[in-house]
């Protein structure tokens, strides 16, 4: 944006960008946030009660203030909590904070103790002697997106004409996430230029063209110790330097480029050659300018042209790079207005690439490691909340007065202070008092025409059409802190053309091509059908030695092998011994329902489901990752053939992320393809009975249930000689723990026994394991004979028809819908057995689930619109194509993209005290591996951990987190009295062990037909939709709610995020039909609240789940939500302990229902839970995906759980699932 | 355009209907043979017609010998003897996936190099002759070049339209 304001420098981290104005003055921008910079002020107010007054505001001498700190060491009276600079506003007045850990208090907001400092509790009683309540008021950073001025040092501001700023330690070694800091410079005496890096290493440049570094700068000592000088060059001067994360570079004032060998950034803190380097190398070429981008990518000014370059080739293993590559950076003129932009032209390929350019680095980094689900490896973790609110921590990065010192001490919330009415927002000054030559005349958040609403990058495709010119530009200057391009994917605008891939597809001279190509195969004049074929289409076959998982949990050797006929669709998989003659199993390709990966570092391995076949999946393990890949692909590839899946699946489809990140599809619209709708209405299923002697008995599954409108149909012929035989229509398995855990079946709503010795019929009907009162009717069966039987459900009850006649009606006393199986017991023989339904029957044996291509953590389907979220919280919405990656050239390259994911492994170094060494790592026999994951069990060692396969590649070293939950003293350290016990950061006498966790980030490249929205990190999202209208909510990983503006169907990704204020952190969300569910970070406290109107901003306690009994065990408290999740009329809910739980009658009128409801039954523990409108899925605790059966209206809680896929799922999204 | 799936597939696809007719003079029997019609794949067809073994060993070296020019010989070099194998089986059986499975990465760019180095390329005329022509796929001023470009500056002298 051109804003008649001219610049000497520009300093640059993701969103924020510090600049030395004409006016030798400081402006800073802050951008590309989409959430506003809220900070909570708090002020606690404290009374004591006093015999005669009661409570009251007089304390004791020796008590805190009035109103102070959480700790009542500082004076925090609100009339004196003012805003640190005018670039704050005020969001509302000082409210009262209601609720104590989630609990709600009374409209006064007290809380009582003892004395200070005590625990408090929510009610008063004889001995509470001091009372206190939290007041808060958010304060909100409103310069975003517009140049703000900086406050000077000095009331004149010609005292200290400022020549440069430099913003950098983002990622300074250990410290807290969040943390910047500034470094100006101001020529009173000898002029220099600065540079500084992420990693908080400091270079000067003095006019002399010497060089210095500033030694020391660390996390406790962000200003550093002294200055040290370095050699420049030989017979040369040094005019600019830029420093990376590992490396130096410099420009000569002869134009030369140099380049400092041997800087170390992480060590450059305590290290002085780590921060010095040791030599001076010069790099090729000629520029004017350079800069160095926090992943050490190098962008130049070149001498002759004045165009920028940037460096390719720049990697660990070679700092200096391979050659300089010109950069399409053409400046880009508006015909409608003078100002100049940053926009560019080609709408789809260019606007990605710079939105991947403009990924945050803030928002990889914005993570705060903490298990919350324990993982009893070292594979990678989740990234879950930080313990501080994130809002509070980016704010942390800004200072309103910059000093010529390191300032990291941040807001001074005394300092110097500035009223905030205001009367004309839209026309306001940023300085009030001092010289500056800017002023805003537009407002960032009322004038959308001049800024940018999402990121910056707010692109108008029309405009860029019509009014969108370029020009030549000569640069001068070049500033790429901020700026973290994946040097493997660079940016398509990269390249050295205009002509950008993607846009050859669509152009016409190809379009032209592809037509002249298909029309040249038709001769008009030939018969062709007499032509025989040249090659005869054979089947082919695929083999390789690999390993395959034996019942032991051991690998044993063997030879895979794939026969494959295109043709004809069909194909066998065989598994033979190492001696490539016997076999072990054969099967058909068209029986298999699902391929991932369940690859270990170093173990390349595929996880195949063949539910007819086999309980368990097949897992092979390959020789190398290139086989394991070529055999993912080839084999998705076919069981996609056979199934006939291809491109987008249907809005009704279900989908699945596996742990490894993978996404998998399951589309009932092509499963029902299998199962054709009879005149009737009905679906029919075959059941295969083989004509099989029928003694022991015979159980198969009914899918549907057997709501009113199913049919049974069975015909057979009696042994002739024959006492009894029975019909079961059986209730739901239950697990159960008795001397060990089995299953039973309680309720066996139809029991239909034809009695030889009797001559009767006996019908009858077992719930909870006692039988009710028979019903008898004559025997129509004769032994020895064929027979036939009708069992129709009607609403009113069972019709049984026997041999073509009518033999009774038996009245429902269990919900049909509550039937799971059928059981036949003989002796007799089955011919035939037809299950018909009123809805597609669709087994898990026929559910086949296709690779979508990507990586993942969570993907939310509303049918029409999908979104996801990566593991480091970037979200990410689908694009309909599919493929990309290990799946390249299975779909087409329609819709694939690049994309990222960023995890951390976390090792624990665990050490005992004894009393002659102090702490060592000698531990006792008995003890943990002293490295370990966190549970201590298994040995887990920084040299060997190992990544999973080639695509990932580290992206940060070892380090030491200081940011571990309980707390660290100065060396990481956490303390405990033994392992495992709670750990503290203070060591006291008793503690006997302690620990410390490191950590260390990997990165994955790969592609898949998702596409980035937004670059705000998300924990949760939930979809609804209503024809046309999505509604898309989500909560940042700061907790904060966010309704997304913009969603349709066409526009999937919508435009913009709105922030709602929330009266505490969250965690998840739910949306259905208007209303909105979300459950708060202290767990107990869920919270609801309507949005007809978004502007509302009402929340609503809703009372916590109370249980007495769960997983067999008395509770007593009430448990935390962890998951919810809203449908038609009722909110299902995944608690901490894992069970699932409901709130019926959720209605618009009445959103926070009516009661919780226990679900789970048996000892099977949840993680998620996903509820459409006619289906509930769920993934439980040890990966497997369970679908709710026998969900009907008057049984809304459903009868059972169904598994229907075992491969370590994480998330499963059910929401768009209109079966 | 390696990536361009679909113009691959088309090209591969071609096939030439073809009709044997025996010569007059090589029928000694009375009664005339039928003609035989066989539809041949037009970028495979060389195997059926000729001897295999010294086909597939011209087919290998003419690939590294184009692999040398475009990619200095990077590509060859690091493909495994299987690889070779059904990079050949795939076009001698017409197994367009089986094929490109392995082609691809002859015709993809490698490493830090932006396409290919030089383009080998041989160009029939009418009369049997061949101009046969290492080609640089840039312009002087790196742009890409196009098939117009191409063929101007090897054919200098003939003007548009000829």
């Amino acid at each position: 944006m051109y804003l008649g304001l001219e610049f000497k420098t520009l300093s640059a981290v993701p969103h924020f960008l510090w600049a030395v104005g004409g006016d030798r003055q400081i402006y800073l921008h802050v951008h590309g946030l989409e959430i506003p910079i809220r900070v909570k002020e708090e002020s606690y107010e404290n009374e004591r009660w006093l015999p005669l007054e009661g409570f009251s505001g007089r304390l004791l001498p020796t008590d805190r203030y009035h109103f102070s700190t959480y700790d009542g060491t500082k004076d925090r009276s609100i009339d004196h909590i003012r805003l640190p600079s005018m670039a704050w506003q005020w969001e509302g007045d000082w409210q009262l904070e209601l609720t104590l850990d989630g609990e709600p208090l009374d409209h006064d907001g007290w809380s009582y103790a003892i004395d200070f400092p005590a625990q408090f509790y929510p009610t008063k009683n004889w001995k509470s002697c001091v009372r206190r309540r939290k007041w808060i008021r958010y304060r909100k950073y409103s310069a975003m997106n517009s140049w703000c001025a900086i406050a000077p040092l000095h009331k004149d501001p010609t005292q200290e004409p400022f020549i440069d700023v430099s913003i950098g330690g983002n990622q300074m070694p250990y410290a807290p996430v969040g943390s910047l800091s500034v470094w100006g410079s101001y020529c009173t005496q000898s002029c220099y230029v600065q540079s500084r890096s992420p990693t908080g290493l400091v270079w000067v440049l003095l006019c002399s063209g010497r060089a210095m570094i500033r030694k020391g700068v660390t996390k406790d000592c962000p200003t550093g110790e002294i200055w040290l000088d370095v050699k420049s060059p030989n017979d040369t001067k040094l005019s600019v330097v830029s420093v990376g994360y590992n490396s130096v570079w410099a420009v000569s004032t002869d134009t030369r480029v140099w380049f400092r060998k041997g800087i170390d950034g992480t060590a450059a803190g305590v290290s002085e050659t780590a921060a010095v380097g040791n030599s001076w190398l010069e790099v090729t070429g000629n520029m004017v300018h350079v800069s160095v981008g926090p992943n050490d990518q190098v962008f130049a000014v070149g001498e002759m042209d004045k165009c920028i370059y940037w460096r390719s080739g720049v990697a660990p293993n070679d700092p200096t790079g391979k050659r300089w590559r010109l950069i399409q950076a053409p400046m880009h003129l508006s015909r409608t207005s003078s100002l100049s932009s940053f926009n560019s032209t080609a709408p789809q390929s260019k606007h990605r690439s710079l939105t991947t350019l403009n990924e945050k680095t803030e928002l990889k980094s914005n993570i705060n490691l903490c298990n919350s689900w324990e993982e009893s490896h070292s594979a990678p973790i989740e990234h879950t909340l930080p313990i501080k609110a994130s809002a509070e921590t980016t704010t942390d990065t800004k200072p309103d007065n910059s000093k010529n010192t390191g300032n990291i001490e941040n807001i001074d919330l005394t300092g110097k202070s500035y009223e905030t009415t205001l009367k004309n927002p839209r026309a306001w000054s940023p300085v009030r008092s001092v010289g500056s030559v800017v002023g805003m005349e537009a407002h960032p958040e009322s004038d959308s025409s001049v800024f940018d609403i999402d990121s910056g990058l707010y692109y108008d495709d029309e405009v860029s059409q019509a009014a969108w010119g370029t020009c030549e530009t000569m640069w001068s200057f070049v500033e790429a802190g901020a700026c973290n391009i994946d040097p493997l994917q660079v940016p398509h605008w990269f390249s050295d053309t205009q002509n950008a891939i993607n846009t050859d597809l669509i152009s016409k001279w190809r379009i032209e091509i592809l037509d002249n190509l298909k029309s040249r195969n038709s001769y008009p004049n030939i018969d062709l059908s007499v032509y025989g074929v040249a090659i005869e289409e054979k089947g082919w076959t695929r083999s390789c030695e690999s390993r395959l998982l034996n019942v032991h949990g051991t690998f044993e050797d063997c030879i895979l092998t794939v026969h494959w006929h295109s043709s004809e669709n069909s194909g066998t998989m065989s598994v033979f011994n190492p001696d490539g003659a016997t076999i072990k199993f054969i099967l058909n390709l068209s029986e298999i329902t699902s391929i991932i990966t369940s690859s270990e570092p170093g173990c390349p391995r595929l996880t195949i489901s063949v539910p007819n076949q086999f309980k368990d999946p097949i897992k092979i393990q390959f020789t190398s990752e290139m086989e394991q890949e070529e055999w993912l692909n080839t084999l998705i590839g076919i069981v996609a053939q056979i199934n006939k899946l291809s491109g987008k699946p249907s809005t009704d489809s279900v989908w699945v992320v596996t742990n490894q990140g993978e996404i998998l599809n399951w589309d009932p619209a092509s499963s029902s393809l299998n199962c054709k709708m009879n005149k009737e209405g009905l679906y029919t299923k075959e059941i295969q009975v083989f004509g099989k002697d029928v003694i022991a008995g015979f159980t198969t599954i009914l899918h549907n249930n057997f709501p009113p409108g199913s049919i049974l149909k069975l015909s057979g012929c009696l042994h002739d000689v024959i006492d009894r035989f029975t019909i079961n229509l059986l209730g739901p398995e239950i697990k159960k723990q008795r001397h060990k855990v089995q299953s039973e079946i309680d309720n066996i709503p139809f029991h239909f026994n034809p009695r030889f010795d009797q001559l009767a019929v006996v019908c009858n009907t077992k719930i909870f394991n006692s039988w009710g009162v028979e019903e008898r009717y004559e025997l129509p069966f004769i032994a020895g004979q064929e027979f036939s039987i009708i069992i129709l459900c009607k609403q009113e009850g069972f019709q049984v028809i026997v041999n073509k006649k009518l033999l009774c009606l038996f009245e429902h006393r269990l919900s049909p819908d509550s039937i799971a199986s059928v059981e036949v017991l003989g002796p007799l023989k089955l011919y035939e057995m037809e299950y018909s339904c009123t809805a597609p029957i669709v087994g898990p044996e026929e559910m086949v689930w296709r690779l979508m291509g990507g990586h993942l953590r969570r993907v939310e389907s509303v049918g029409v619109v999908v979104w996801g979220i990566a593991h480091d919280h970037t979200a990410w919405v689908y694009t309909g194509g599919w493929g990309g990656g290990p799946l390249k050239g299975l779909g087409s390259n329609e819709g694939i993209h690049p994309m990222t994911d960023t995890q951390t492994y976390c090792v624990y170094e665990n050490q005992r005290w004894n009393p002659l060494m102090g702490y060592t790592s000698t531990g006792l026999p008995t003890d943990r591996h002293m490295w370990s994951d966190i549970t201590g069990k298994h040995k887990r060692t920084r040299e060997h951990t190992k990544l999973l396969n080639r695509h990932w590649h580290w992206i940060s070293e070892w380090i030491i987190d200081y940011n571990t939950p309980g707390g660290v003293d100065s060396d990481g350290w956490q303390y405990a009295t033994d392992f495992p016990a709670p750990y503290h950061s203070k060591k006291l006498f008793t503690d006997c062990v302690r620990r410390r966790r490191w950590y260390r980030r990997a990165q994955l490249n790969t592609e898949g037909p998702w596409i980035r929205a937004g670059n705000t990190a998300l924990v949760d999202i939930s979809l609804w939709a209503n024809n046309e209208n999505v509604t898309v909510w989500a909560i940042t990983l700061g907790g904060d709610a966010l309704y997304r503006g913009g969603v349709t169907p066409s526009t999937p990704a919508g435009t913009n995020w709105q922030h709602v204020n929330s009266p505490q952190a969250l965690t998840a969300v739910s949306t259905y039909n208007n209303i909105l569910w979300v459950v708060g970070r202290k767990r107990r406290a869920l919270l609801q609240r309507r949005h007809y109107n978004r502007k509302s901003n009402r929340w609503r306690l809703i009372e916590a789940p109370k249980f007495s009994f769960m997983f067999g065990e008395k509770t007593t408290s009430t448990i935390g939500v962890k998951v919810i999740s809203l449908t038609e009329g009722i909110a299902w809910a995944v608690l901490y302990n894992g069970a699932i739980a409901i709130r019926s009658a959720v209605t618009r009128d009445q959103p926070e229902g009516q009661r919780w409801e226990h679900v789970t039954e048996g000892d099977t523990r949840f993680k998620q839970v996903s509820a459409g409108e006619r289906e509930v899925w769920a993934v439980c605790a040890a990966g497997a995906v369970a679908r709710r059966r026998g969900l009907a209206t008057e049984m809304p809680a459903g009868a059972a759980w169904q598994f229907v896929l075992h491969v370590g799922a994480h998330h499963v999204s059910a929401t768009g699932s209109r079966l | 355009m390696a990536n361009d799936r679909e113009v691959l597939r088309e090209i591969w696809d071609g096939k030439l209907p073809v009709c044997f007719q025996l010569d007059q003079d090589e029928i000694t029997e009375i009664q005339q043979p039928d003609p035989f019609y066989v539809m041949v794949p037009r970028l495979s067809y060389f195997p059926l017609v000729t001897d295999k073994r010294l086909c597939e060993a011209h087919y290998m070296s003419c690939v590294k010998e184009a692999d040398m020019l475009k990619h200095r010989g990077q590509v060859m070099s690091t493909m495994q003897k299987k690889d070779h194998n059904q990079l050949w089986l795939g076009l001698q059986n017409d197994k367009f996936d089986q094929f490109w499975a392995i082609n691809r990465r002859l015709m993809e760019s490698h490493g830090d190099q932006d396409g290919f180095k030089h383009i080998p390329l041989r160009i029939y005329s009418d009369d049997g002759t061949f101009v046969q022509r290492l080609i640089s796929p840039k312009n002087n001023d790196g742009s890409r070049k196009t098939l117009k470009q191409m063929l101007l500056e090897l054919y200098p002298n003939k003007s548009e339209g000829n």
